[in-house]
């Protein structure tokens, strides 16, 4: 079943984007940012998503607004990746900061953030599978219907992106 | 806990801070984005811009020379953003110029932190932050306590390095000095900026406030507090009556991580002639987070002058 959003008036237009933002668009914001770990660039992408979403109309089918709304963030998320090339060369990954509202002790802290870290520092491809398999709780076939990646591959990047995140952490144990 | 599994959990957890919000939302209802030139345009900006402050600038001298002839001027910039040795810099006044005296009306704000941006100038020391204030423009090496250590990454966005171990800053060059200053406890701390000594107060950032058990008492230092002015209601000289509102508000209860923008500010001086700044919104006062001082406020109008 889809919605036929060529046919939705402004007004009912309005109200879907609203309430697939109230329900979709921190999931969005956390996966952006995540992912570019810059939280001005990752509140861009959620506007655009959502501005898009409002100009193209696109047949949402339901249930998978979310892995529409996924879709063209990681699009977008990875355009900005891409142009901060330059950045990123010369002035080296910056590391990712959290955004808490908790007063956690400094071992769990240092503990959590270690593995965020670590997640941000995959190279895109392995860490896009991994925020939506692991962050996003999505399956390697919902993934593969929303990319358009076969599953065998997408299964291969994330048993090397495990093998690597592995690495990292252990890396960091240590030092 | 370091596991792939707990990955949505710990990530929850740890960007709970970060949630879309109303504002976002009636933006991309009303269609208001920022356009954003195309590329080629996008570019040039920079040129455009860099060629109309030339032109700007030559009019400008130009017309100075013919209508600023003979009349002397101070040249004035912001604290902090300086590259210029010995430049003079708008409220960057010396050591001890600025006393609270009760003159009739205390003005509306003080205005003492540099910066006014999100990345303001800052010094940040193992999780603990300190802001440039704009007063003194240089205090005396004498006043210098112990080092605290180097700084070890000049960044320009420290809040996506405020994890790191260490000192970073986004105004103090790297390598240099972070000290504490003498009987301030961890109130403040002092680190050269353009060659001269410059003070930082420790405040909240990017959700970065307090640390352990600290009480607002240690961001007000252990030196003799000899007065207090806030604005729009006066100051304080009494010795008696500066001990009781210090008591009060070394008391205060901590209500959250955020620093409050007023338009009204508590300044405190201290007998060092250092003076520190506080943002107040009734009895709730922050600098490192935000606190409340029951009744400070009205404590306060009873003893100003």
């Amino acid at each position: 079943m889809s919605v036929e959003n060529q046919e939705l008036s402004t007004e009912e237009m309005q109200d879907l984007v609203t309430r697939l933002y109230e329900t979709y668009a921190t999931d969005v914001l956390r996966v952006s940012y995540f992912y570019l770990g810059d939280r001005s660039k990752a509140e861009d992408v959620v506007q655009d998503v959502f501005i898009r979403l409002m100009q193209s109309k696109p047949q949402l089918e339901v249930g998978k607004e979310k892995s529409w709304l996924l879709k063209v963030a990681l699009n977008l998320c990875r355009d900005h990746w891409r142009s901060a090339w330059v950045k990123r060369v010369f002035l080296g990954d910056e590391k990712i900061a959290t955004i808490t509202d908790d007063n956690d002790s400094i071992e769990s802290r240092v503990e959590k953030e270690a593995l965020l870290q670590a997640v941000h520092s995959l190279s895109p491809n392995y860490r896009e599978v991994v925020l939506l398999f692991y962050y996003q709780g999505m399956s390697l076939e919902e993934i593969s219907t929303m990319t358009d990646i076969p599953i065998g591959t997408l299964g291969s990047r994330l048993t090397r992106a495990r093998k690597q995140l592995k690495q990292l952490l252990e890396g960091a144990d240590k030092t | 806990m370091n596991n792939l599994d707990n990955l949505k959990q710990v990530a929850d957890e740890m960007f709970s801070g970060l949630k879309a919000d109303e504002k976002g939302l009636r933006r991309i209802l009303s269609g208001q984005k920022t356009v954003k030139p195309s590329f080629r345009l996008y570019r040039l900006v920079p040129v455009a811009a860099a060629c109309a402050v030339l032109v700007f600038s030559l009019i400008s001298l130009q017309q100075n020379k013919i209508t600023n002839e003979g009349v002397p001027y101070i040249q004035t910039m912001v604290a902090g953003n300086g590259s210029l040795p010995g430049e003079l810099r708008s409220h960057s006044l010396p050591h001890g110029a600025i006393t609270l005296k009760p003159s009739g009306q205390a003005p509306q704000q003080g205005g003492l932190w540099a910066g006014s941006s999100g990345n303001f100038p800052l010094i940040g020391v193992n999780g603990r932050f300190y802001r440039l204030l704009t007063n003194p423009s240089s205090v005396p090496e004498s006043m210098l306590g112990a080092s605290l250590g180097s700084v070890s990454l000049l960044t320009n966005e420290p809040a996506l390095s405020m994890n790191d171990p260490g000192i970073i800053s986004n105004v103090v060059e790297n390598g240099l000095e972070v000290y504490q200053a003498k009987g301030m406890g961890g109130a403040c701390v002092l680190a050269s900026v353009n060659g001269n000594y410059r003070l930082f107060q420790r405040v909240g950032f990017s959700g970065n406030a307090v640390i352990g058990n600290e009480s607002f008492g240690d961001f007000l230092g252990n030196t003799k507090v000899v007065a207090m002015q806030l604005s729009g209601v006066g100051t304080v000289n009494d010795g008696d009556a500066i001990s009781s509102l210090i008591r009060l508000i070394s008391n205060a209860d901590y209500l959250n991580n955020k620093t409050m923008r007023t338009s009204k500010t508590l300044l405190i001086e201290f007998d060092n002639h250092l003076v520190l700044q506080f943002s107040v919104e009734g009895d709730a006062i922050s600098a490192c987070g935000t606190w409340q001082a029951a009744g400070f406020t009205s404590e306060f109008a009873k003893y100003a002058k």
